[in-house]
């Protein structure tokens, strides 16, 4: 009931005071004077006749003072109403919260200017006006940016602090993050329900009104949208406006994405890249030219004829990444568009770079655990396919296989491995499996091949698990013909699945010539886990139809099993030359996370890299875009609990700028560095430029009082819009009104007597 | 001409510091004598009655050398007094009588103004008499020029004290008869009484065919009402209390009181009676120079010059 009031204890203190003037009227009528007096016919008379009038000036007088005190615990208690008061009677002290989106939309070029540069005009502007009238209000700015932190908060301005503030707000620039509305005013409105302080909050919203902006879904937890969230601080505060500083934009161009074709990029080896650039105009782009340029050098430059309006246009590039001193190295690569037209119509031309962090290595790194090795040429198990994956010979297969036999296998460290094939194994222990479902979970590709070696009790038992485990079906028995004079084929269960693009078109009888004589036969349970389920690939062609490829996903990662092994024991695949060659390529490429695409991140987003302390030390320099000199990073343990952890996590949360950060480790061993790059970019969603149209924002405000401003329109200027005022120095006023009136009305009284 | 370090007798202030009246009433009329203002024997005719034989002892100034230039004896010129007036002094000694400042009230100022003229009177040889009233007639000295008589006015005066309450009506109606020859009457009073009853006790009097002179006496706080604080006023003469703050009621109470003494001036004018406010914080020099003006204008034989 007293909420207007910012304290409500001096009214109550006020009106207990007004006791005060009677207590001294009755002390006054205590002390007094005794005379003996002759005359008093002449003043019993007196009396009788001014009894009446006497009796009303000192209630008069009584009541101006009581009124008066009164007046002064009002005063003190500070009333606020939702009166419009302006000039001089406007009392308190303002906040003036500014709400900035400095997110990258904000460059869009208009025509009196960005976004952003009209931000910038109009703060300047409306600091100056307030530096002149000596205004006593505080300023407060949160940036859709960095939308938890106020910065300033509560400044006040003073003579040192107007020119700081000139200078920042002169200085705003668009940034390359993506901004965030909703957290913005979010922050702003639980300020108002923490606030102890007795200002007036003003805000002003300073945005493009971009759709992507205002529509952005809320985050878990709360219940209010970017409106409601308006729609509250308009509820609280004595001004809300929103200044609109975006236009209608005809045409944006941007580079959407830099796709390399190739899972990974091999020292030497061609890459192939796409580069896909959308146009979000209204009209269609013709001659779009994308540059490609490796470490600064000469840009490779590819045309994209025409994109028509709202659709993406793709350019090619081919590129070797070739440096022979090393196995494993980093290339920052910035492709960007390079038109005329862009330079003359597009509107917001910050979307138009794209950085890459060309990750090259000597190629796939591939495990093979040979479950049956042997001496004799060709009698291993991972014979034949350590052959095919890496061929010998001038050409560069892309692969770089490791073989191990079990007991290296049992030590080994997997997360230097893309792809582990585990090629009939007779056993893996407890510990192997878990640490296996780990690297499979984290993005590794497992190619189980089962073989005769194998101990299919174990093998249900640790890799099975009732259907949790690693491998996608239960072994049963062995079927097939032991003397391998009856054979089945291979028959794809999925089309055009990438382990056998070979076998199209013509090349589909090739597959026919692969005899399988033994396999495993399996079951594979329908009732099992539905978020792991177990997808058949290819199947014999036996009675049963025995699955013989069959893969599950875990994580990021899959599991591919095999029931035949591929060491021509089983089945003669491996003597079909070409056909197992490149079917055993493209398993691994299959098989293979995308390491071409890592390192990669939108601009914000921490850099978090898992650096084995075996091979490198924990410390660690990083250059960041635009920086001459590196700053030190560490890499810490992952938990605190297992310091025998190898796996220490480097993590870098300061990537504010797009562009290519390159860390540079040194190895453990001493024997030099290796250098990574990661590639931050903008979010593409800040090249959507369509704009909300002030009708639906005010349908959905509803009442509340939230005022839009156009650009041009005064805005921190504007004093007299101030809805809720503190009242104090209309009370002031009026008390001194009072107080003379008391005075003039008691002379008064005085000079008539 | 008074000397420099002599006080001023007619001023209250320095009056007040002297309580023997007998005294006071002598300074004051030398006061007024020496100082300012002319003999008050000045201006009064003594008329030639006759010569008688010269006997030893009688003064040398007094001979009349005309008669002994034609007779070669020597007679005594007998001169008739002019103020064979007998002067009733009728001072008020109420209860009212008796407000005033520290050490000096309104009786003090009238007995004070009664004890001088009497000097007065005596000095020109007229008979002096006095009569002291408040409810009843007090005390009654019938007028005589005997010198010994003043000194019993000045000491019933100077024994008086103002007690009771004024009820002038019932008073004069003592009064009147025991004027029994032709005079003059001086009313020394604060006149708090009712104008109807003061205007038939004044009509009284000049049907008996007296001339009379009235001298209001009011002090001054009266007069000017000067209280500022809360003052509880408390009736001299009856239970009556005003609790008030005395500015509220100052410009009334002035009003009531003017127009009180405007209607006295009334009835005394229509009546023929002398009327004269007496200040008691003004000095005794307006008080004697009204008697003797007043004097002046009335002889015995009611001669007006």
């Amino acid at each position: 009931m007293l909420e207007f009031l910012l304290n409500p204890g001096f009214l109550f203190a006020g009106t207990a005071a007004v006791a005060a003037p009677i207590i001294i009227h009755l002390l006054n009528r205590r002390r007094f004077k005794r005379i003996d007096w002759a005359a008093m016919d002449f003043l019993l008379e007196a009396l009788r006749l001014n009894r009446r009038r006497v009796k009303l000036e000192e209630i008069i007088l009584l009541l101006l003072r009581c009124l008066a005190m009164i007046l002064i615990g009002l005063m003190i208690a500070r009333p606020s109403l939702d009166i419009n008061v302006s000039g001089l009677l406007k009392a308190g002290q303002t906040e003036r919260v500014i709400v900035l989106d400095d997110s990258l939309s904000m460059a869009t070029v208009g025509q009196q200017g960005s976004p952003i540069d009209k931000a910038s005009e109009i703060l300047q502007k409306g600091i100056k006006s307030l530096s002149n009238s000596n205004s006593q209000d505080i300023f407060t700015v949160v940036r859709t940016t960095d939308p938890n932190k106020f910065a300033p908060n509560g400044l006040p301005l003073t003579e040192s602090s107007i020119g700081d503030l000139l200078d920042e707000f002169k200085n705003i620039k668009a940034t390359d993050l993506r901004g965030n509305l909703h957290s913005a005013l979010s922050t702003v409105d639980k300020s108002f329900d923490s606030d102890n302080t007795n200002f007036t909050k003003v805000v002003y919203l300073f945005t493009d009104l971009r759709r992507m902006d205002w529509e952005s879904s809320t985050k878990s937890g709360s219940d209010k949208g970017v409106v409601q969230t308006l729609q509250s601080i308009a509820e609280k505060a004595a001004g809300c406006y929103v200044v609109d500083l975006g236009s209608e934009v005809e045409n944006n161009l941007f580079i959407e994405e830099v796709k390399p074709l190739g899972k990974v990029l091999v020292n030497g080896v061609p890459a192939d890249f796409e580069v896909l650039v959308r146009n979000l105009g209204k009209s269609d782009i013709e001659d779009v030219i994308v540059s490609f340029s490796v470490r600064g050098s000469l840009p490779l430059k590819s045309k994209i004829p025409r994109i028509e309006a709202g659709a993406i246009g793709v350019a090619a590039f081919s590129y070797t990444f070739t440096d022979a001193g090393k196995e494993s190295f980093s290339v920052p690569v910035e492709i960007s568009l390079d038109n005329e037209f862009s330079k003359g119509k597009d509107a917001l031309r910050q979307d138009n770079i794209r950085y890459f962090p060309a990750r090259v290595t000597a190629g796939m790194r591939v495990l093979i655990v040979d479950g049956d090795p042997s001496g004799i040429f060709g009698r291993s198990e991972s014979f034949y396919l350590s052959n095919a994956l890496s061929p010998g010979g001038p050409a560069i297969s892309g692969v770089d296989v490791t073989v191990l036999d079990d007991t290296d296998f049992d030590s080994s460290n997997l997360s230097q491995y893309e792809v582990i094939f585990i090629a009939n194994l007779y056993r893996i222990t407890e510990e192997r499996a878990v640490g296996l479902t780990e690297w499979v979970k984290n993005g590794g590709g497992l190619v189980l091949l089962l073989g005769d070696q194998i101990d299919e009790d174990v093998y249900n038992d640790v890799l099975y698990k009732n259907g949790s485990g690693l491998l996608p079906f239960k072994l049963s028995t062995v079927g097939g013909d032991e003397k391998e004079e009856k054979w089945v084929n291979i028959k794809p269960e999925k089309q055009n699945h990438p382990l056998f693009r070979f076998f199209e078109g013509d090349n589909k009888r090739l597959l026919d010539q692969v005899k399988v004589f033994r396999w495993w036969n399996s079951e594979i349970d329908e009732n099992e886990d539905s978020s792991n389920p177990s997808n058949v690939v290819a199947s014999l062609t036996s009675d049963d139809n025995s699955p013989v490829i069959v893969e599950k996903r875990m994580g990021d990662g899959r599991v591919l099993a095999i029931t035949t092994p591929l060491d021509n024991d089983w089945n003669n695949f491996p003597e079909n030359g070409a056909s197992f060659l490149i079917t055993s390529q493209e398993l691994v490429r299959y098989m293979s996370r995308n390491i071409a695409s890592e390192g990669i991140i939108s601009v914000a987003e921490p850099i978090l890299y898992s650096v084995d302390i075996r091979e490198y030390r924990q410390q660690a320099k990083l250059l960041k875009p635009g920086e001459k000199i590196p700053e030190k990073v560490e890499a810490l343990p992952q938990s605190k609990s297992n310091l025998n952890d190898l796996e220490w996590t480097l993590e870098y949360e300061n990537t504010d700028r797009k562009g290519i950060y390159e860390i540079q480790f040194d190895r453990a061993d001493g024997s030099g560095v290796q250098s990574l790059a990661f590639a931050a970019n903008i979010d593409t969603g800040e090249s959507n430029l369509s704009r909300i149209s002030v009708a639906s924002i005010r349908s959905d405000l509803g009442t509340a009082s939230v005022e839009f401003l156009p650009f041009g329109s005064p805005v921190l200027e504007r004093e007299a819009d101030v809805v809720r005022s503190e009242m104090w120095k209309v009370i002031l006023i009026i008390l001194g009104v009072l107080l003379m009136v008391e005075l003039f009305y008691g002379w008064l009284v005085g000079a008539r007597r | 001409m008074a000397a420099a370090n002599t006080p001023n007798y007619l001023d209250p202030k320095v009056l007040e510091r002297i309580k023997r009246l007998d005294v006071r009433a002598r300074l004051v009329v030398e006061g007024f004598i020496t100082g300012q203002h002319k003999s008050p024997y000045n201006g009064f005719a003594v008329e030639f009655a006759g010569h008688r034989e010269y006997s030893p002892g009688d003064e040398i100034k007094h001979i009349d050398w005309k008669v002994w230039s034609k007779t070669d004896k020597f007679y005594i010129k007998e001169y008739e007094e002019e103020t064979n007036l007998k002067t009733t002094l009728i001072v008020d000694a109420s209860k009212s009588m008796g407000y005033g400042g520290e050490g000096w009230c309104k009786f003090d100022y009238a007995a004070t103004a009664g004890a001088t003229l009497g000097h007065l009177l005596q000095s020109q040889g007229d008979a002096v008499g006095l009569i002291t009233f408040n409810t009843k007639v007090k005390d009654v000295l019938p007028p005589s020029a005997r010198h010994n008589h003043l000194k019993e006015i000045v000491h019933t005066l100077g024994e008086t004290v103002p007690d009771d309450r004024t009820d002038v009506g019932e008073a004069f109606l003592e009064l009147v008869p025991q004027i029994r020859s032709r005079g003059m009457v001086v009313i020394i009073s604060d006149l708090f009484v009712d104008i109807d009853v003061l205007g038939k006790a004044l009509q009284q009097f000049k049907l008996r065919k007296q001339e009379v002179i009235v001298f209001h006496v009011m002090d001054r706080d009266e007069l000017e009402f000067p209280f500022e604080d809360h003052t509880r006023f408390l009736g001299m003469e009856g239970p009556e209390e005003v609790h008030a703050d005395p500015r509220a009621l100052r410009k009334s109470y002035l009003e009531i009181v003017g127009t009180y003494r405007k209607e006295v001036g009334k009835v005394c004018d229509k009546l023929g009676v002398d009327y004269a406010l007496l200040d008691t914080g003004e000095p005794l020099d307006a008080f004697l120079s009204r008697y003797l003006a007043f004097r002046k204008r009335h002889t015995r034989k009611g001669r007006v010059r």
